[in-house]
């Protein structure tokens, strides 16, 4: 039980990272596109 | 000014501080005041995390960055998600598990009594000085545009703050903090929104961006490996994750945040919160600059923003040559107007002509030339004037163009974030003094009603503390240099310390209080030779590096002295 929710935690974490790279990922784009 | 923007200030900012004071008052112990008795929610803590980084300088100095310089400062933030991750996985269960009040705390069960003072000095001095700065910064801002007396200014800031956190400690800053950041937010949105409604009428949003970048402001990521480049992908993900972790990990004022928590796992998700929503808060103030931009092409722009740099001219011999630029500048005006409004026809007519974008790009560049002119006309004047005038432009734009009561909305904006931060600063300064030194020198055991006493006594100290050297501030000339370049200089060592104890085991204490030493000497010295010698804008290395220096030096000599000459010390 306890491993399955640090895994969740972890999995969380993750989405942090994943989240901020699909911002500048999408910042990316905004500058190819208006630059 | 007008009464409703008086009348939207001042009912504003009262009913924050009174329901603030109202609504947590009456702390039992020292527990309850330092943190909050542990029930704040996750958002609430995030709420405040976030509240107590954005200080008023995030709100008039960044959109006027996004101005003169584009997007790109939105990737100093870029290191701080990851940050965010490395401090839910490691210092919050460690920080909770020795159920600490301050963060040095920790140092002297992991190291000795001489390591956890030396960082929770380190942290007053730096922490007092910036706690007056952010009382001091805006005031001097703000009195410059509307014409206040810049004392009464940093007097009733501050007492404001003092009120709601002298008397219910860490639950006043959070509560109070959950209401300046919406005041904080729907201000800026509305202002955000009033400004895409102000562009020519045939302008879409895209349009706006087409502009913006076609002036150079649409540079956001930039992958340079340049070392000479300020803000690139590299120097956010490097510089500024070592940065954040020092800030939110080890600095007592947001530390103190996360551990009002209702348990670890509400502490990590407020941290979690500030990772998903800091960036796309930083994008969203920059773009509100960009966006300030692309409203001043249409619209009479001044050749320096800042008022003082104005009135000196005008009082100055060099009155005729500055007026002789303005006219150049109005002329130069009116055919970008031009040349905006036909780029902008072509491209509702989806053609994006690089003809008139060439020349756009040549009319951008006479008018910095013209800016730059009025600049070395200013410092003839007075060669002591402040000629960066980026902390002025969004203001400007509120005081000329925002209908009334937003004028006064937007003010409490500003004066609620200088407040936010203030509050953290005192309460973390106060559970400083009280815990690390305080507490831990007394001979004798007092009872809770003492401590909880002796921790009120310190916020109003040091809140009055904030509020002199937020008075004298004007007595040093280059104050918020100042004050980056004290915290850059601690920052780094302090999180060796914190790291070493987190993940390197096999150190004790001599060699990490030796080593932190030696790494501050050295800092100072890199700082001395590398920094301090040179003129603005010219130093060999930027201030952001000498965090990564510090923690790495701090990591490195310790482990060789443990190895070395202490490898006997088994505590």
């Amino acid at each position: 039980m306890e491993t399955k929710k640090t895994k969740n935690w972890k999995k969380n974490y993750t989405w942090v990272l994943v989240a901020n790279a699909i911002y500048i990922l999408i910042f990316y784009l905004i500058m190819k596109l208006y630059s | 000014m007008q009464l409703f923007d008086w009348i939207v200030l001042v009912v504003t900012l009262l009913f924050i501080v009174i329901y603030g004071a109202w609504k947590t008052k009456g702390s039992k112990n020292v527990e309850d005041y330092i943190l909050g008795s542990n029930e704040t929610p996750w958002y609430m803590v995030g709420l405040s995390v976030m509240a107590t980084q954005a200080s008023a300088i995030t709100f008039l100095s960044t959109p006027g960055q996004a101005y003169h310089d584009g997007m790109g400062f939105v990737q100093f933030y870029f290191g701080l998600p990851i940050a965010m991750v490395v401090i839910c996985l490691t210092f919050i269960p460690i920080y909770h598990k020795y159920k600490v009040y301050t963060a040095y705390e920790y140092l002297e069960k992991r190291f000795d009594l001489k390591t956890r003072s030396l960082a929770a000095i380190l942290f007053l001095f730096q922490r007092g000085l910036g706690t007056g700065l952010t009382i001091y910064a805006p005031a001097i801002i703000l009195s410059a545009l509307l014409g206040w007396n810049l004392t009464y200014m940093n007097i009733i800031i501050g007492v404001l703050v003092i009120i709601y956190t002298f008397s219910g400690g860490t639950k006043a800053v959070n509560v109070t903090q959950k209401q300046q950041m919406f005041v904080i937010m729907t201000g800026m949105l509305i202002t955000f929104f009033l400004i895409l409604h102000f562009l020519p009428n045939e302008m879409t949003f895209s349009n706006a961006l087409h502009i913006a970048g076609a002036n150079d402001k649409m540079n956001i990521v930039n992958f340079s490996a340049d070392p000479e480049e300020k803000y690139t992908f590299w120097s956010g993900i490097t510089g500024g994750f070592f940065l954040a972790l020092a800030y939110f990990g080890t600095d007592q004022s947001q530390v103190g945040r996360y551990l009002s928590g209702k348990s670890v796992r509400e502490s990590q998700m407020g941290l979690v919160m500030n990772g998903l929503l800091k960036v796309p808060m930083q994008f969203f103030i920059l773009l509100t600059g960009v966006m300030v931009f692309v409203f001043f092409q249409f619209n009479p722009v001044p050749l320096n923003f800042n008022p003082n740099n104005k009135a000196l001219i005008e009082q100055s011999q060099y009155k005729g040559e500055y007026h002789s630029l303005e006219k150049k500048l109005n002329a130069l005006s009116e055919d970008k107007k031009v040349i905006n409004l036909l780029y902008i026809d072509q491209l509702n007519q989806d053609y994006d002509n690089p003809i008139l974008r060439k020349e756009l790009i040549g009319l951008s560049a006479k008018e910095k030339d013209l800016r730059d002119r009025a600049k070395e006309i200013i410092l003839k004047a007075d060669s002591g004037s402040e000629t960066n005038d980026k902390d002025y432009v969004f203001f400007h734009f509120i005081l000329h163009y925002l209908p009334k009561g937003l004028i006064g909305l937007l003010l409490a904006v500003i004066i609620s974030a200088a407040m936010s931060s203030t509050a953290s600063g005192l309460n973390a300064l106060a559970s400083t003094t009280a815990i690390d030194i305080y507490k831990r020198n007394l001979k004798e055991e007092k009872s809770e009603k003492h401590y909880l006493n002796a921790t009120k006594f310190f916020t109003l100290f040091w809140g009055i503390v904030a509020i002199l050297f937020a008075s004298i501030g004007t007595l040093f000339e280059n104050l918020i240099q100042l004050v980056n370049i004290v915290g850059s200089i601690f920052y780094g060592t302090v999180l060796g310390i914190f790291l070493v104890g987190f993940y390197i085991k096999f150190v004790k204490a001599k060699a990490i209080f030796y080593s932190a030493l030696a790494s501050q000497i050295t800092i100072f010295i890199i700082y001395y030779y590398a920094i301090y010698i040179f003129p603005t804008g010219e130093e060999k290395l930027g201030y952001l590096w000498l965090n990564f220096i510090g923690a790495m030096l701090t990591i490195v000599l310790s482990s060789i002295l443990q190895m070395t000459v202490f490898r006997k010390e088994k505590r």
